[in-house]
């Protein structure tokens, strides 16, 4: 059922079947029947939406979940080992850490966090092979250098808290090779990372794997990373394998429609190129695997005048310290930011975490601590330095779509109380009024009036995005800001809501600031976009001139870094230093440099360094 | 059952007692001659020390016990057992005084050759010092005991410039020391005796000493005292017997007090051999069980004290003489002493002079027959007085202390009101503040359980003391007429009393027994029960005896 | 560093200068609790009480008695008791220092030691028979009064099997200096800190199974898994590390707590006169000078013991090491 294989197999999986523990000692099965090869030296890729059940296979492979509320069936043979038939402690001493190594998602809680970073990597060194504090400690600071990460020597007794999410995902992957491993798994290992530092880890990866011709099998559900790291590609859905066959072949010629309908939702960078206006993802029926092309926005943004004009908006925070808990510093989180909003027009706000942009969205609606100044004008009204009564009334017409929409929807309320609370609280109308409309707006974002009913836990994640946003227009805002609002869901629930944002931006000339750090989205929704670098603004442009010839170094990096889904590029090497984002913590006696800007084309500025 | 006595109690148990002490058969060891007895080391326990040892301060039954063989005054109560105790004896004096100027003036000559244990003689100075130091140290009873001397008054208004001139007067050649009263008082001689009247040397400091031993003239001294630990006491170098009866030699040579733990712990230390006697009484649920398996190690006599309910005169519904007597008609004081653990560590009365004590005479008018003794509640009298005073449905309320036996007898008292058809409640404080609490009218408690332990055997030591005029202080923490009764009838008669007592103290007794049944008649406190002194013995300990001031004499008994 | 302390140092006299406050504040606001009545004694006449005020201060404005107290308690050091006249209250509750700290120290290293193993024990056969008997024996321990606990334990090696080889060592209750023989005052405080451990072995190892347990759902558990440690490495150094620093918390707390005085009952029960004791009987007999001063100390060392617990978890978790 492969295909042919570079080499023998290292790693051998038939009939993987996984079961987890239920009410009263049933058990509900969640991996049916999986079967996979991994050779040397190759990369195997296994992806699927979340509950696939690919991550669960992953620490099935490494015995790493709880016997005693899990039960795993069929085998996996490991360079000759059955792993289903040893010992805990064969496992411990000939597998895990020996032949097979994992690194996994979230670097930021993966590492121990009060051990010194060389303490854990020398214990991943000396817990197999004996040998001298010296030696091992020599040969951390190798590794270390091998994962490429500056000054060895001397961070080797650093904390994990004073390295950032991509030095400690190297970290990890040092960890990972101390024992020359004949198998990596590698659990969504970039997925929490910034765009520009996923590239990076992937380019090293890849660079490793060749250099110790180990097995790799990538658990991911980003098709980007899957076309750029994969020789085979395994597609999961709900337990099962849907599609499994070379990367090229997967891409090209989906057979199954549900890889179909995956690889159309995936957002291509560089596939709106010609394209004048916003454009809906294609709709592709699961069942049928039948497309229904994407189609462009109709309406135009009306660029007579602004209707949200940011001036010179600055946001900083103290940080405070010593005895009298006195300011010792300041973290300059937005500075200087101008820009304005049409509408009917979308604007994008990208950039990697710690730039500042979400901060941005929470001072334009005066949520941000700190000190704020600036001026935002919503129509003739200017926000800053309105008296609390009327910025309520005026922050009925900016509406914000939240990350987490299970944390800003009250457990105990039902969805029909939350969405009509706002509307009488801005004494909009009657509460029949409000329950209509509430009905109305439920249609609208795809879900049925009856749920009306229904507590958020009952909702999917999705759906608990469109409540989110059927909210929002409860006050008939004339500008929703929405926060990484689609960031945190599938792909292709992702591109449901974008389409859902992209008919309410058509019906109403809503106008959406946008922010997000993921540039295929953003290219595919947005009129025009901001790149944010250190809470300033270093482009900004209509989506064409910026995608298309960025200007500003910092945009190009990031443009970059995207992994696209197309296996052609695969081979392709980044070859850049680590970076390290620089945090903007300043001294008090920092002044913000004068910045000035050019007009390269007509509205497309970038900022003159 | 019987209260655990925590030391607040105690302090206040600053006592005489009188009537017979229970004397335990002493066993084979009596045969033995007495100088075999002597030598060994007695270990004493206690929950906790009191506080200073300034004789002149301390005002606690617990030291008292031990200044009996520490300190001396001109004359002493008899160190024996049994009735004698009572009786006053010479001690640094020669012989009792000569009395003249109408019971005014007493002359002692000192005895010659007594030594502080430091090893200084004992002089008329001293004497005189000592005197003047009552005052300066602002004495408890400076103003009680011995505001009859002349020149007290100024030393009360100005006690750092003390001299009692004219009051106390010496002459160091002669070793005389004369002291005038400002009026005859019969009870005097038993103020002399108390410890607050010891003979210091008169270099002490005319402050409170602390915990500092001062030099004494008695059998032992104090070696160290540590409030929180212990207390070590031997032999005084410089004593020589000079009156068996005043300050006999002790048999011990040592004798260990320490402080801590638990009654309970202090039992099982007593019984495993490792301490020879506890101050405190022993928890209820222990006695029962010692009573059977140790008899022989207990030692109970009867105290000069009572616990009593003081009724605030003053205030309603008390201040109708007929409530009062309605309550005193109703209560059922066997109920009241099986409260307090039976008829063995208690028994019931329904007067204020305890048996045995001078000016008793039995009388009980509260009583279904009234009669000597008391015999039954008589409910109906009581209801009837209820209903003819009107004031049904009153708000009555009980302060009690925070122990077991007082809490106990609060709800007594309110069941009792209850069924009288008033609306009762109990409120319990703890022990300490609640004696100064029901003292101060400000804080207006209608009924209060309370106890009183005489401080030496006269019957205005009670009557006078607890319901005269002159111990009623409106608004203060220290008025211990709790009742506020003042009738100026009685307050004349014991007065009177007081000075026949001076020149026919049988004649003053048969007063102050007709002074009983009228402050009984006015009603104005509640006589509950008298106690019960419990002393357990280890084994070893032999020759106990029971003195009515000093409790059990710590210096006559032996270990071997 | 310095300025960490300093600051540390400004506060502690802030929430002592507080507590004495309010403590002498309800002190006076006490009926029944005049100090001048208690000090002249049962029926002393009234021109004693008078002489009695006005010797000891107290017919002057609260504030300046205050001042007063203060001075003596801290300046020269003389302050005395109210109840125990003489009583000089410094060095006094410097004598008892050492008892409740030989007491809580010694229970300390036991409860700590055996609190750790119930708690490792417990979460290494967790749903197991071994820690279904040590759940169900530290759930007596916090459920038992440590003042009949006590009890019992004299009950049984002071009276009723004292005469039996297996409790005739024991001596009888009190302290013993450790200067006068460390045997002797080992041996005196075996029962007394088994008794004072005995609940906090329960609790502290209750607290550190389930720390552990949820440790165990930490991501890093996981990467130390599959790093191939044994199961006995994971647990004592990943899981252990990590879930004891609620403990040591928790116990700075208790220590602190301790040493000011709360260990009264084990010391009352076990003769033992600490500052418990001594904080016991002034609020019983309302010496205030006493009650003051240990007062005082005991939020002192409570603070202290806080402090030191800071430190200690700054050691334990970097990530507490701020800038």
């Amino acid at each position: 059922m492969t295909d042919p294989t570079p080499a023998a197999p290292i790693l051998t999986v038939r009939d993987l079947r996984v079961s987890f523990a239920g009410a009263r000692k049933s058990w509900n099965r969640v991996v049916h029947g999986l079967s996979l090869d991994v050779a040397a030296g190759e990369t195997v890729a296994l992806v699927g939406e979340s509950g696939s059940g690919k991550s669960v296979t992953s620490l099935a492979m490494m015995r790493l979940l709880d016997p005693a509320t899990s039960r795993i069936e069929g085998s996996i043979t490991l360079d000759g080992h059955e792993l289903l038939a040893l010992s805990e402690a064969d496992m411990v001493a000939k597998i895990r850490g020996q032949r097979a190594t994992m690194i996994f998602q979230e670097p930021m809680t993966s590492l121990h966090p009060i051990y010194t970073v060389g303490d854990q990597l020398i214990e991943a060194l000396t817990c197999h092979r004996p040998m001298a504090a010296s030696a091992a400690r020599k040969a951390a600071v190798a590794l270390m250098e091998r994962v490429r990460i500056p000054d060895a020597a001397r961070r080797l007794d650093d904390y994990p808290h004073a390295f950032s999410g991509g030095m400690r995902q190297r970290v990890m992957i040092a960890m990972a090779l101390a024992s020359r491993p004949k198998l990596l798994i590698a659990d969504e290992p970039t997925t929490a990372l910034d765009v520009t530092v996923q590239g990076e880890i992937l380019s090293l990866l890849k660079e490793l794997q060749a250099e110790y011709g180990m097995a790799m099998l990538f658990v991911t559900h980003d098709m980007g990373v899957v076309a750029e790291m994969a020789d085979r590609t395994v597609v999961m859905l709900r337990g099962d394998v849907v599609e499994e066959g070379t990367t090229e072949q997967v891409f090209r010629a989906p057979r199954q429609p549900y890889t179909r309908a995956l690889l159309a939702s995936v957002p291509a960078l560089g596939s709106m190129a010609g394209e004048p206006v916003p454009l809906r993802f294609p709709v592709i029926d699961i069942a049928t695997g039948a497309a229904t092309p994407g189609t462009p926005l109709a309406r135009q943004p009306d660029f007579s005048a602004p209707l949200l004009e940011v001036r010179d908006l600055v946001t900083r925070f103290d940080v405070r310290g010593g005895l009298l808990r006195r300011k010792v510093a300041r973290v300059h989180a937005v500075e200087n930011l101008s820009f304005a909003i049409h509408p009917a027009e979308t604007l994008a706000l990208v950039g990697e975490s710690g730039c500042g942009k979400s901060t941005t969205g929470r001072a334009i609606i005066r949520l941000a601590g700190g000190q704020s100044s600036g001026s935002v004008r919503l129509g003739a009204t200017e926000l800053f330095g309105l008296d609390a009564a009327r910025l309520r009334r005026q922050r009925r017409e900016i509406q914000m779509i939240p990350q987490d929409p299970l944390a800003s929807l009250n457990p105990r309320m039902t969805i029909g109380e939350a969405l009509v609370e706002p509307f009488l609280e801005h004494r909009m109308g009657p509460f029949a009024a409000a329950r209509a409309k509430a009905a109305r707006l439920m249609d609208q974002v795809g879900l049925a009036p009856q749920m009306l009913e229904r507590f958020p836990h009952e909702f999917s994640g999705g759906q608990r995005q469109r409540l989110c946003i059927a909210r929002a227009l409860m006050l008939d805002p004339k500008v929703i800001i929405a926060d990484e609002s689609v960031s945190a869901l599938d792909v292709s629930v992702k591109a449901q809501v974008v389409n859902l944002l992209l008919d309410i931006q058509e019906r109403t000339g809503i106008a959406f600031l946008f922010i997000s750090h993921d540039i295929a989205v953003v290219e595919r929704i947005s009129h025009r976009i901001a790149v944010m670098y250190q809470g300033e603004i270093v482009e900004i442009g209509p989506r064409a001139a910026v995608m298309e010839t960025p200007l500003h170094p910092y945009t190009r990096r990031l443009i970059d870094a995207v992994a696209i889904p197309d296996p052609a590029r695969r081979h392709l090497r980044r070859s850049q230093p680590p970076s390290d984002l620089m945090n903007p913590i300043r001294d008090l006696s920092f002044v913000p440099p004068s910045r000035r800007y050019r007009e390269a084309t007509p509205g497309h500025f970038v900022r003159e360094d | 059952m019987i209260p655990k006595l925590s030391p607040e109690r105690v302090a206040r148990r600053a006592a005489t007692a009188l009537a017979l002490a229970a004397l335990a058969g002493f066993g084979p060891t009596l045969a033995q001659a007495e100088g075999d007895h002597r030598g060994g080391t007695l270990r004493l326990v206690s929950v906790s020390s009191q506080g200073t040892l300034d004789p002149h301060i301390n005002y606690t039954s617990q030291f008292w016990q031990l200044y009996a063989f520490l300190y001396d005054g001109l004359v002493g109560f008899k160190k024996v057992g049994g009735a004698d105790s009572k009786e006053v004896v010479p001690d640094l004096a020669e012989a009792m005084p000569v009395i003249s100027n109408d019971g005014k003036t007493y002359t002692f000559t000192l005895r010659k050759g007594i030594k502080f244990s430091d090893g200084s003689d004992m002089t008329a100075t001293d004497v005189l010092a000592s005197f003047q130091r009552i005052f300066k140290v602002l004495g408890p009873t400076a103003g009680t005991f011995y505001n009859g001397i002349v020149g007290a008054d100024t030393c009360l208004a100005e006690p750092a410039g003390c001299t009692l001139d004219g009051g106390v007067i010496i002459d160091e050649a002669a070793g005389t020391v004369t002291i005038n009263l400002t009026a005859a008082d019969p009870e005097f001689l038993f103020k002399l005796s108390a410890p607050h009247a010891s003979i210091l040397p008169s270099e002490t400091t005319p402050k409170d000493n602390g915990n500092e031993p001062i030099p004494g003239t008695g059998a032992y001294m104090v070696k160290s005292y540590d409030a929180n630990n212990s207390m070590v006491i031997v032999r005084n170098p410089a004593f020589k017997e000079w009156s068996k009866d005043a300050q006999p030699d002790g048999y011990v040579d040592e004798i260990d007090y320490t402080f801590g733990g638990t009654e309970e712990a202090a039992v099982n230390a007593i019984m495993n051999g490792q301490a020879d006697w506890m101050f405190d009484t022993p928890p209820a649920d222990r006695l029962a069980e010692l009573s059977t398996t140790a008899p022989d190690q207990i030692h109970l006599s009867p105290l000069a004290a009572w616990w009593y309910a003081p009724m605030n005169v003053n205030l309603a519904p008390f201040d109708d003489v007929r409530v009062r007597q309605a309550l005193n008609y109703a209560i059922d004081r066997d109920a009241l002493v099986s409260l307090f653990g039976g008829p063995a560590l208690a028994q019931p009365v329904c007067q204020v002079l305890p048996p045995e004590f001078p000016g008793h005479e039995d009388q009980c008018i509260y009583t279904q027959d009234p009669g000597t003794s008391w015999s039954a509640p008589d409910m109906e009298k009581a209801q009837a007085l209820v209903d003819e005073s009107g004031t049904k449905g009153a708000k009555i309320t009980v302060v009690t202390e925070d122990n077991a036996a007082s809490r106990g007898i609060g709800t007594y008292l309110q069941s009792v009101l209850s069924d009288l058809g008033y609306d009762a409640a109990v409120q319990t404080i703890s022990g300490d503040i609640q004696f100064t609490y029901i003292q101060n009218t400000n804080n207006k408690v209608q009924l209060s359980i309370s106890q009183w332990y005489a401080d030496y055997p006269a019957a205005s030591n009670f009557l006078n003391v607890l319901f005269g005029c002159d111990s009623f202080h409106p608004g203060s923490d220290a008025s211990i007429n709790i009742s506020g009764m003042c009738d100026q009838e009685i307050d004349a008669r014991m007065k009177a009393a007081i000075a026949l007592g001076a020149t026919d103290q049988a004649a003053a007794d048969k007063d102050w027994a007709k002074i009983d049944a009228a402050v009984m008649e006015k009603s104005p406190a509640l006589p509950l029960f008298t106690p019960q002194q419990v002393d357990l013995l280890s084994t070893r300990v032999g020759n106990y005896q029971f003195s009515s001031l000093h409790h059990w004499l710590i210096a006559n008994a032996w270990v071997q | 560093m310095l300025a960490a302390m300093l600051s540390r140092l400004a506060r502690m006299v802030v929430v002592m200068l507080g507590i004495s406050i309010l403590t002498f504040l309800i002190f006076f606001a006490t009926p029944g609790a005049d100090p001048a009545a208690r000090i002249a004694g049962r029926n002393a006449a009234p021109e004693t009480v008078a002489a009695v005020r006005h010797d000891f201060g107290l017919d002057q404005p609260i504030w300046v008695q205050y001042g007063a107290m203060m001075r003596k308690m801290f300046i020269t050091g003389d302050l005395t008791s109210f109840v125990n006249r003489g009583e000089k209250i410094v060095p006094t509750l410097r004598a008892a220092a050492p008892v409740t700290l030989s007491l809580v120290a010694g229970a300390a290293v036991l409860w700590m030691a055996l609190g750790a193993l119930t708690g490792i024990l417990a979460a290494a056969t967790r749903g197991r028979w071994p820690d279904k008997m040590l759940m169900g024996l530290s759930m007596m321990a916090v459920a038992m009064p440590v003042f009949w606990v006590g009890e019992m334990v004299n009950l049984i090696t002071q009276s009723r099997l004292h005469n039996t080889w297996a409790f005739s060592w024991v001596p009888p209750l009190g302290y013993v200096p450790f200067t006068e023989s460390p045997l002797r005052w080992a041996l005196a405080l075996v029962f007394p800190w088994l008794t004072l451990a005995f609940l906090y072995i329960g609790l502290y190892g209750r607290m550190l199974r389930t720390g552990i347990i949820e440790t165990y759902q930490e991501d890093y558990i996981r990467t130390a898994r599959a790093k191939g440690l044994t199961a006995r490495r994971v647990l004592l150094k990943h899981a252990t590390r990590s879930a004891i620093i609620p403990v040591v918390i928790m116990f700075g707390m208790d220590f602190g707590v301790l040493v000011g005085g709360a260990a009264v009952l084990t010391e009352v029960v076990f003769g033992l006169n600490g500052v418990g004791r001594l904080t016991y009987q002034a609020l019983k007999v309302l010496d205030l000078p006493m009650i003051m001063a240990s007062v005082l100390y005991a939020s002192f060392f409570v603070v202290l013991a806080n402090a030191i617990v800071d430190l200690l978890c700054i050691l334990i978790d970097p990530r507490m090491r701020r800038k």
